[in-house]
């Protein structure tokens, strides 16, 4: 019986190195591929001139989606962002999503809206409309609202890309403080291809916690006071900076952030605009998009721009955290059981043979094992087959490997964007990389570990609740 | 094996676990040294670079604006433009100021980037082994040096970095207009879609005319990008 026993802890205690061992493996080999992605960046665009595609008339135009739900705090300073964004040919379309407080009636005040008719250029699936407004005045012209009935974020997206007649389709939330020149970088790509075609261009986005934000304008970059938002602007440092940028340049990206990307609207059309079904529509779309070009064997590409483009709020407190994670969770969970079939199928290239394959065993099952590995360990701990010296080392590996690539997202950033300049704020990330693997990280693996439990146990299927503070109550002016 | 007392805390069985962590904290310390070596040579030259910028500025204005004293502020400028990084930052100055404004303003520009010979500097970018410094350097030569740099960026219309093919097509319009349209019609390969709206871009910045002549020899291209951009050119030409 001893002798099973030790013979099972020495077969997991393999299983646990073999799988500690391959994710960093992949996390070192993403960060030296981010590392080349990002100077062959930054290489491209040193001598970008935006002026011609600005001026000129035959810049495609854009369509900026932003759905709306009671969002009555910060709805008119966003708009006012949005409608100050440097591109020649873009309308705004925000979609109010059945907001119960006064979400709407303070757009039509504040942007003298009046309803219109107008009649939707496709018919993607949604809630009914039960009107379409747009400004009396010239200086808000391009902004249209529709008010419809509730149906969530995918219903309120299918919805802005019915009334819109643009070549492209920029999806944000309506919340971010978006740069100005955003819209002409992430057109770039889609432009400049040649021999393939840009289905959808990612952005990246920043923790806006503690920035001076103006008129819905960021006017200075400060790092965040909370503990909790600091910890998520070194997550999106690390996240945007070395794992987006490196699945980028492989062409492998699977997801595109629905706070801010871009994608081609008769694409999105032809494969049905988003999925209701799922609380992780961004991630969904980009996968049905792949999988539509793979199966037509055209060529394609999504692509990815590393400037900080978007600006948002994170959670400052626990519960709202732990629910955002909840939810990411079982949106990869049902993104990946939704497109199953393309797990290792070569037919879907990198996308089948890598991409899936690292999301279902890294994104999705990690957390997992580390959380069952929590109880393994008291276990064995309890009858007394632990060996610690083994234990001990494990454990420094996993933690000195962690404060690695963290710090070296910071010095990525530090030779990059430097967006943190600010005395202080980069000894306070990297003191905070030494703390995140002991204090943030259990909380994200309880955060997926509640959506995996939500999502088979309690079968949930609901966005849950989002509290947002707005800009103005988080310390900024 | 395990002299070290350190070293010797680990199980044998385990020994090259150690040395995966040793591994990792050394370049643990190398990323710290880097941070903090960055963020020192930022620090020390973004006062360095601003100090250089703000004296530099108020120069090129003075050069701009008091052609009569152009000498006496050229060998103020002699003396604060010494080394390679300053004349990099004189060059982008130069650039903008020629690519923002045409006329007098323009020619004032050029005459300070003959006075400093950046023309060589430019036509030595377009031989280096890095495709952006390449790009840059067709960049300046478009922009600043006009027709001077025509003859080497026509080589490198069709290069096969996409950046460097693009920027020296753009750049070839930018030199000679219609011309160069004209000129790169028989070799020009496949347009992105940035490479057509850049070049109409450059067409439409002021009034061109547009002869019967090229407006035929355009039209019957056998590229399908230049076929759709002299449609597109059409109603801003003036065609004889």
């Amino acid at each position: 019986m001893e002798f099973s026993g030790q013979v099972l802890v020495e077969f997991v205690n393999a299983g646990i190195i073999i799988f500690a061992i391959s994710i960093m493996s992949a996390y070192f080999i993403l960060a030296v591929i981010s590392l080349y992605a990002m100077r062959s960046y930054l290489r491209k665009n040193s001598n970008e001139y935006f002026e011609d595609l600005l001026r000129s008339p035959l810049a495609p135009k854009v369509s900026i989606i932003a759905p709306a739900f009671n969002e009555q705090l910060s709805i008119v300073e966003n708009i006012r962002s949005l409608l100050s964004l440097h591109y020649n040919k873009y309308d705004i379309i925000i979609v109010n999503d059945g907001s119960k407080d006064n979400t709407l009636q303070l757009m039509i005040d504040a942007y003298d809206l009046e309803i219109i008719d107008q009649e939707p250029s496709s018919d993607l699936q949604h809630k009914p409309v039960k009107n379409v407004y747009r400004s009396k005045k010239k200086a808000y012209r391009k902004l249209v609202v529709i008010d419809k009935e509730n149906g969530g974020k995918a219903d309120a997206l299918n919805a802005g890309v019915t009334f819109s007649d643009a070549e492209l389709i920029a999806c944000v939330d309506v919340d971010c403080v978006i740069e100005d020149d955003a819209l002409l970088r992430m057109v770039k790509p889609y432009l400049s291809a040649s021999g393939h075609k840009v289905i959808a261009v990612g952005g990246v986005i920043r923790i806006a916690n503690n920035c001076e934000i103006k008129n819905g304008r960021l006017i200075k970059v400060r790092l965040a006071k909370n503990w909790l938002a600091t910890f998520q602007t070194l997550e999106y440092i690390r996240a945007f900076l070395l794992g987006r940028m490196a699945w980028a340049h492989l062409d492998g990206l699977l997801i595109i952030s629905g706070a801010f990307g871009m994608f081609d609207r008769k694409l999105v059309i032809k494969v049905g605009g988003y999925d209701h079904k799922t609380v992780g529509e961004d991630m969904e779309l980009v996968v049905r998009l792949r999988k539509y070009m793979a199966e037509r064997e055209a060529p394609y590409k999504v692509a990815y721009v590393p400037d900080p483009l978007c600006w948002t709020e994170a959670p400052e407190d626990l519960s709202t955290f732990i629910r955002q994670r909840n939810r990411w969770t079982r949106g990869t969970i049902e993104t990946l059981s939704f497109h199953k079939e393309i797990f290792l199928r070569p037919k879907f290239g990198l996308m089948g043979i890598l991409s899936y394959p690292f999301w279902f065993i890294f994104e999705w099952l990690a957390p997992l094992i580390e959380f069952f590995g929590i109880f393994y360990f008291i276990v064995i701990a309890s009858l007394g087959l632990v060996y610690w010296s083994h234990f001990f080392l494990l454990i420094l590996l996993v933690y000195v490997f962690a404060v690695l690539i963290s710090w070296f997202a910071l010095l990525l950033e530090e030779t990059t964007y430097r967006e943190y300049a600010q005395g202080g704020a980069l000894l306070k990330l990297m003191f905070f990389a030494l703390l995140e693997p002991l204090i943030y990280h259990p909380i994200t693996v309880w955060g997926a570990v509640k959506g995996n439990i939500d999502k088979f146990i309690l079968k949930k299927n609901s966005w849950g609740a989002q509290q947002r503070k707005g800009f103005s109550k988080t310390g900024k002016s | 094996m395990f002299e070290h007392k350190f070293l010797s805390w680990a199980p044998a069985d385990d020994f090259w676990l150690l040395q995966i962590v040793l591994a990792i904290l050394a370049l643990i310390a190398m990323v710290l040294l880097a941070l903090a070596y960055f963020r020192i040579v930022h620090i020390v030259s973004d006062v360095k670079r601003k100090k250089f910028e703000s004296t530099l500025y108020s120069l090129l204005s003075k050069i701009l604006n008091h052609p009569e004293k152009k000498e006496k502020y050229l060998t103020r400028m002699d003396k604060l433009v010494r080394r390679r990084w300053q004349r990099e930052i004189l060059l982008d100055q130069l650039i903008n100021i020629c690519y923002s404004f045409k006329g007098v303003y323009a020619d004032r520009g050029r005459e300070v980037y003959d006075h400093y010979k950046l023309s060589n500097r430019s036509k030595r970018k377009l031989k280096s082994l890095r495709w952006n410094k390449v790009v840059e350097g067709i960049i300046e030569l478009s922009i600043i040096a006009e027709k001077g740099g025509r003859r080497e960026i026509f080589k490198l219309i069709n290069d096969p970095h996409p950046e460097v093919r693009i920027e020296a097509r753009i750049a070839i319009v930018e030199i000679d207009r219609i011309q160069g349209l004209i000129n790169m019609n028989g070799v020009l390969g496949k347009m992105s879609r940035w490479t057509y709206i850049s070049i109409f871009s450059v067409l439409q910045r002021s009034p061109f005319k547009l002869s019967s002549d090229e407006f035929a020899i355009l039209a019957k291209s056998k590229n399908l990008s230049m076929r759709k951009l002299v449609r597109e050119l059409e109603p801003y030409a003036v065609v004889d």
